[in-house]
């Protein structure tokens, strides 16, 4: 029984994950046979240490990179045995980006930014669907801004935009909440657990911080690159309990 | 936004007061740390600017050495090597508050200053010295051609003592011939030779032979010889006493003889002997001063540059510093301090690489005759000085220059801003770089005014400001051009296109630097080569048109030649010989010297060419009569009838009466002299041109029984190579350039390149496909080299066609067309393909 939320029937999970190793070279282990199943509608933050193979993960089921054995599935296909370039439309069309830095060109409008991926893919935005995202993360006074005309936050929920706007089965998100002050923070945080609730996106955040890591529905806890934990819901003093254990060990 | 603005105010205030308190404490050493580990993350933009030092550092050594060549090179004491000290006249033409002309023939002094030599204590003996050329034909030898040789008076035997077979030669009719000249036509004492002046002819008995080289006559006949005017000899030869000081008799004669000579001791008297040393290095002097400009403005350019970017790659690393807590003038010094220790590593190969150039530049100034054999390059650490002072000032200012906005922003501005490049264009550098092409347009449309060599410099000089211009307004011009662009993109526009052109815009400053500094090459390399090329256009194009000679003579021939060939029915032959004139006048105010140089003729020069003479009559041109072109005399303020200063090429000042302008300036130079004016130093007696109109068999017969004498068409000065060596070297130094400025850019064009990685990183992680990003930058390096070309074309190509419409009168540059798309397609596919590189490389990074 892979760890994570519980499967619903017949509904094939938005990501899975068997039995996924991934070595570098022969000595470094990154991720240990981790398996993995977030269902749709959910919100999965992803926590552990430095070097605990939170990122590999990260990058491995989001199709940056290829495992070395077992498999990753995207709400039922699977894509790690996909070719570069498919694996890079099927990131356009069905899964969506945060980072830490934002990452948006500066060169491009907010609008732009925010509608870049559906450029990429040769698509013309869905126009009703783009307004409810933009009006969603506040940004529809501000669209014709450039970026570097925003505060941090606000760079932040138009990378938001920028990975909801394909509609896609999975977002994943690096640290999402890394460059911002609290008050900010906690406005990222609120704004993705209002997407996963109200819209049903599914979420799978990456994380040091036991706040942030909270406003998930569950938490898998990495260390040297398998899962140790999974915890439903735990608050965030359960959280930092968990990882100071694990440093301990 | 305002209150932005005043943020960064506030900043900028309390970063003085930071800035001047930490550099109370903040030791140079104590920024090594960061220094080195900045510089070992931006290695590529670094070695841009290492290359720009080491080309430019190579170049302008090589420039400078040629220079000093011509400021301390002097040729050896060869035939006067036993004299002492040398006694002459300067050999040379004040200029106002500039460098003095050389004088490419002897300036003479009296005969009779000798004796006050003479009288100086400590003298052991001083003797005139005079040289002339001679044709020597021994009685009853097979025939063969004439040799050519140097006279001498006997005197000057007193102090090079050579030794002798035989007796010095007494009374008008002994000469004493050198070993070498004996040996090879068989002369022996005894022998009857006849010996030409080149106006007539005389036999002498060979009384001695002497141990050295030339022929020697008794003081007065060489005197008569000569022919110098008035009594007047080459120099003064002087040999001390034994055991006395050389410097203090040489101070002595010049109390004794006055500032009006020139004493030579040493290493000096080899110039003194032998004049063409001085002069070769009087135009060293001026290729050097002509590279100059140029080579110092292109290297200007390419450190700047390679330097901007280099500062750009890394904004991020002075955000850091800044938010840590360095001032603005720390992290200005970490920056001009890290570009100079580079610099300085840069410089030993690049001042190595200058001198190994200097050598292969002489080589080729040896072999174009500009470089006298013997006339050593002065290869002292002088110029490595010069250039390591030049270079370092220049990468400290630059430096400083670069990271001067990057280190002013408030430490949380520098966080933000860190990825993004300033937004606008300073708006100081946009006016004076549009003030700059304002200006430019005045000197480009001078070649339709003033249709001599003034109006070409006025049009390379043109394309110079433009391109600064282009360099300055660079960012507001790209943005305002793309802002086009912008505009015309659509929602359908293919993904690639759309984000090179709004990055295009965006990184206005980022596509302007590049396009600057290719538009650079375009344009200098386009001018350097027409304004050349228009010129020699212009010189063949009007000597094709203005030599109507039947037959062009060309050899050793004397005055008695052409005279003989002239007397001969139906002939009119005419010697061309070419000089240099020189003219003092008042340009707004300042007193100038301009050089001008042309071709004297003798009697009978309307019958040979034909100058296009506007107002007066060639055929007056003889005795004390000289012609101008018509932009020379309208600029010397002279019409047909009116007498002209001019300075002579031996120094002697005339007064010739105008007695001609005429419009082909180009072919036959701007002044046009009666050989009679060359009568002072004997350049009426040789020549080594004749033009001939009659009978070309009547002037083949003549030439069959004068050996040594070439007989061709007579247009056939119009291909004569004389100056393509010269246009060689030229040709070679605008290579080494373009190749350095194509070199530099790519660098450059790698470095900012490179440093886009993170910004395709995004793209990837967005779904963008490594073919999509390719496409992009492939495009955007296709808006750059549009641009590049674009201006490059605009500053080089507007003034060149202006130019062949002033000078030639047809509207397009003069010269070979293919060379300007060859150019433009090499300068572009350069850029092109180091973008391209270093993009997939970025790719394969991110």
């Amino acid at each position: 029984m892979p760890a994570g939320l519980h499967p619903q029937p017949n509904a094939p999970a938005a990501l899975l994950l068997q039995e996924t190793t991934k070595t570098y070279g022969d000595k470094v282990t990154a991720l240990d046979h981790v398996s993995l199943h977030v269902p749709h509608g959910s919100f999965l933050a992803v926590m552990g240490p430095s070097g605990s193979g939170k990122s590999t993960l990260l990058h491995c089921a989001a199709g940056l990179d290829t495992p070395t054995s077992g498999q990753v599935f995207i709400d039922g296909t699977e894509i790690s045995k996909l070719s570069e370039t498919k694996r890079t439309k099927l990131r356009r069309d069905r899964i969506g980006f945060i980072f830490q830095s934002y990452n948006l060109l500066p060169s491009l409008t907010v609008e732009e930014n925010i509608t870049l991926p559906l450029r990429l893919a040769r698509s013309a935005p869905d126009r009703a669907w783009l307004d409810n995202v933009i009006e969603r993360v506040g940004l529809s006074p501000l669209v014709d801004r450039r970026p570097d005309e925003l505060s941090g936050g606000q760079q932040q929920r138009a990378a938001i935009a920028r990975a909801l706007v394909a509609q896609p089965d999975v977002v994943f998100a690096d640290e999402p909440t890394g460059a911002l002050d609290l008050d900010t923070a906690v406005d990222v945080l609120t704004l993705l657990r209002d997407l996963v609730d109200d819209l049903g996106q599914t979420v799978v955040m990456v994380t040091h911080d036991p706040n942030a890591a909270a406003w998930a529905h569950g938490t898998v806890v990495m260390a040297d690159g398998r899962i140790r934990e999974y915890l439903a819901r735990p608050t965030a003093n359960e959280l930092a309990a968990s990882l100071t254990h694990l440093r301990r060990a | 936004m305002a209150s932005k603005r005043a943020d960064r105010k506030a900043g900028r205030k309390t970063n003085r007061k930071a800035d001047r308190r930490a550099n109370r404490k903040a030791s140079p050493t104590s920024m090594l740390a960061p220094m080195i580990a900045m510089a070992r993350h931006h290695f590529l933009g670094l070695i841009a600017v290492a290359f720009a030092v080491i080309g430019g550092s190579a170049m302008i050594t090589a420039g400078l050495i040629v220079g000093e060549t011509g400021v301390t090179s002097h040729l050896p004491a060869d035939r006067l090597a036993a004299a002492d000290i040398l006694v002459s006249a300067p050999q040379n033409h004040p200029v106002p508050e500039d460098i003095d002309l050389a004088l490419p023939e002897r300036v003479t002094v009296p005969a009779d200053v000798v004796d006050e030599i003479a009288d100086v204590s400590g003298v052991e003996a001083a003797a005139n010295d005079l040289s002339f050329a001679l044709s020597l034909d021994q009685s009853g030898s097979s025939g063969g051609p004439d040799t050519m040789v140097e006279g001498h008076s006997w005197d000057v035997t007193a102090i090079t003592e050579p030794a002798l077979d035989g007796h010095q030669p007494r009374g008008t009719d002994q000469v004493v011939v050198g070993a070498q000249i004996a040996d090879d036509a068989g002369i022996e004492i005894g022998d009857r030779v006849e010996i030409g002046t080149g106006d007539s002819v005389a036999s002498y008995d060979v009384s001695g032979i002497a141990a050295s080289d030339g022929v020697w006559f008794d003081a007065s006949t060489a005197l008569a010889l000569a022919d110098r005017t008035g009594d007047e000899v080459d120099l003064v030869a002087v040999s001390v006493e034994p055991g006395a000081d050389v410097d203090k008799v040489a101070d002595d004669i010049e109390k004794a003889v006055g500032s009006s000579f020139v004493v030579s001791t040493g290493d000096a008297r080899g110039d003194v002997e032998t004049i063409e040393g001085g002069t070769a290095r009087g135009e060293l002097i001026a290729l050097a001063g002509s590279l100059a400009g140029t080579l110092l403005l292109l290297v200007g350019c390419i450190i700047a540059s390679a330097l901007s970017v280099s500062v750009a790659n890394q904004r991020r690393d002075i955000a850091l510093l800044r938010a840590v807590g360095a001032t603005p003038r720390q992290v200005r010094r970490i920056i001009a301090t890290q570009a100079t220790a580079v610099a300085t590593v840069a410089l030993v190969p690049g001042i190595v690489l200058g001198y190994v150039f200097a050598g292969v530049l002489a080589g080729e100034l040896t072999r174009a005759g500009m470089l006298p054999d013997g006339l050593e390059l002065a290869r002292s650490p002088i110029a490595a000085a010069i250039v390591s002072a030049l270079m370092l000032v220049t990468v400290q200012v630059a430096a400083r220059g670069a990271s001067r906005r990057a280190s002013r922003m408030s430490a949380t501005e520098a966080v933000a801003e860190s990825k993004v490049e300033p937004r606008q264009p300073s708006r100081v550098r946009t006016l004076l770089g549009v003030a700059l092409l304002g200006v430019a347009v005045i000197p480009s449309v001078m070649p339709l005014i003033m249709r001599n060599e003034t109006g070409v410099l006025a049009s390379a000089g043109g394309t110079l400001a433009a391109v600064v211009g282009v360099m300055l307004a660079g960012p507001a011009l790209v943005r305002g051009l793309t802002r086009f662009s912008v505009r015309r993109l659509r929602q359908r526009t293919p993904v690639p296109k759309w984000l090179a052109v709004k990055n295009s815009n965006a990184f206005a400053l980022r596509t302007a630097g590049a396009v600057g500094v290719l538009a650079l090459a375009i344009g200098l390399t386009i001018t350097q080569y027409f304004v050349e090329s228009t010129m020699s256009r212009a010189t063949h194009d009007e000597l094709s048109a203005g030599l109507i000679a039947d037959a062009t003579l060309t050899g050793e021939l004397s005055a008695a030649d052409v005279e003989q060939l002239d007397k001969k029915p139906g002939l009119t032959a005419v010697s061309m010989t070419s000089t240099t004139v020189l003219h003092d006048r008042t340009v707004a105010g300042d007193p100038t010297t301009e050089i001008q140089s042309g071709f004297a003729f003798g009697p009978g020069a309307e019958k040979v060419v034909d100058p296009d003479v506007t107002s007066g009559d060639l055929a007056d041109l003889a005795g004390n009569t000289i012609a101008l072109s018509s932009p020379t005399a309208s600029s010397w303020g002279v019409d047909v009838g009116d007498t002209v200063e001019v300075v002579l090429a031996n120094g002697e000042v005339a007064e010739p009466r105008v007695v001609a302008t005429y419009e082909r300036g180009f072919g036959f130079g701007s002044v046009t002299l009666s050989s009679d004016l060359l009568e002072g130093f004997g350049g009426d007696r040789w020549t080594e041109t004749v033009l001939v109109d009659g009978d070309q068999d009547a002037v083949r017969s003549w030439a069959a029984d004068h050996r040594g004498v070439d007989v061709a068409s007579g247009t056939a000065l119009v291909d004569d190579p004389g100056s393509s060596s010269d246009t060689w070297i030229g040709r070679m130094v605008l290579l080494a350039m373009l190749g350095y400025v194509l070199v530099a850019v790519a660098n450059s064009l790698v470095a900012s390149t490179m440093r886009r990685r993170d910004e395709f990183a995004t793209l990837r992680l967005i779904g963008a496909t490594p073919r999509q990003i390719r496409s992009m930058v492939t495009r955007e390096t296709g808006v750059m080299t549009v641009l590049a070309v674009g201006f490059g074309l605009l500053v080089s190509v507007v003034p060149m066609s202006l130019l062949g419409l002033g000078i030639v009168g047809q509207p397009w540059p003069q010269g070979p067309l293919w060379l300007i798309p060859a150019v433009a397609v090499t300068v572009a596919g350069i850029g092109w393909g180091a973008t391209r590189a270093a993009a997939t490389r970025a790719l394969r990074a991110s």
